[in-house]
């Protein structure tokens, strides 16, 4: 398997079960994918964050907003893989609860990618709701 | 590779209106290191910069 083809799997495996159980309220999977080193950041859709610590005030929030997640597909627009960096571009199409509410959204989504120990992390997400 | 995290502000007359405008836009960049130096792959930016409730984000 390439460099690339790994990558693609893991994004489509571990990333995608641990955006699904985020948004069923359980942000544990995706906290252990992001990188534990600095720096880490969010320009998020709902905040920003900076730091480990900030990172973990964020994740805690949205885990309480978000349950009942009945769809989430992740439409890979662009993605590299260059050494131990790699970064992906896409759109999240999400239908779930938000603070109780069905809703059906689309977020464009950008990520930049660590590799530490062998193991991809996430170190940047920015993300944005798509509007017409 | 490497990758920036950006607030850009700038001033300049926008859509072609008459009057100057100030735009605020959250940043992030992606660039690989090619023969000619940093070259950029991706730009993300939406204008975002002020605080926001999860509510709002949603559409529909």
């Amino acid at each position: 398997m390439s460099d690339r083809d790994d990558f693609l799997a893991w994004v489509k495996s571990a990333l995608y079960q641990a955006e699904l159980a985020l948004h069923n309220g359980d942000s544990a999977p995706r906290r252990a994918l992001w990188s534990r080193n600095e720096p880490v950041s969010i320009l998020g859709a709902w905040r920003n964050a900076y730091g480990q610590h900030e990172l973990d005030e964020v994740f805690a929030g949205l885990e309480k907003s978000f349950s009942d997640c009945t769809s989430y597909a992740f439409e890979l627009q662009a993605y590299d893989v260059v050494d131990d960096m790699a970064y992906t571009a896409g759109l999240e199409h999400t239908s779930a609860s938000v603070n109780g509410q069905p809703r059906s959204y689309t977020l464009r989504a950008t990520q930049v990618y660590r590799r530490e120990g062998g193991e991809w992390k996430v170190a940047h997400r920015h993300a944005d709701t798509v509007t017409e | 590779m490497a990758y920036t995290v950006e607030i850009e502000r700038l001033r300049a007359k926008v859509g072609g209106r008459e009057d100057m405008s100030d735009v605020a836009l959250r940043v992030t960049c992606i660039y690989r290191r090619e023969s000619g130096g940093w070259k950029l792959l991706h730009r993300h930016a939406d204008p975002a910069v002020g605080r926001q409730t999860a509510d709002s984000v949603v559409q529909g």
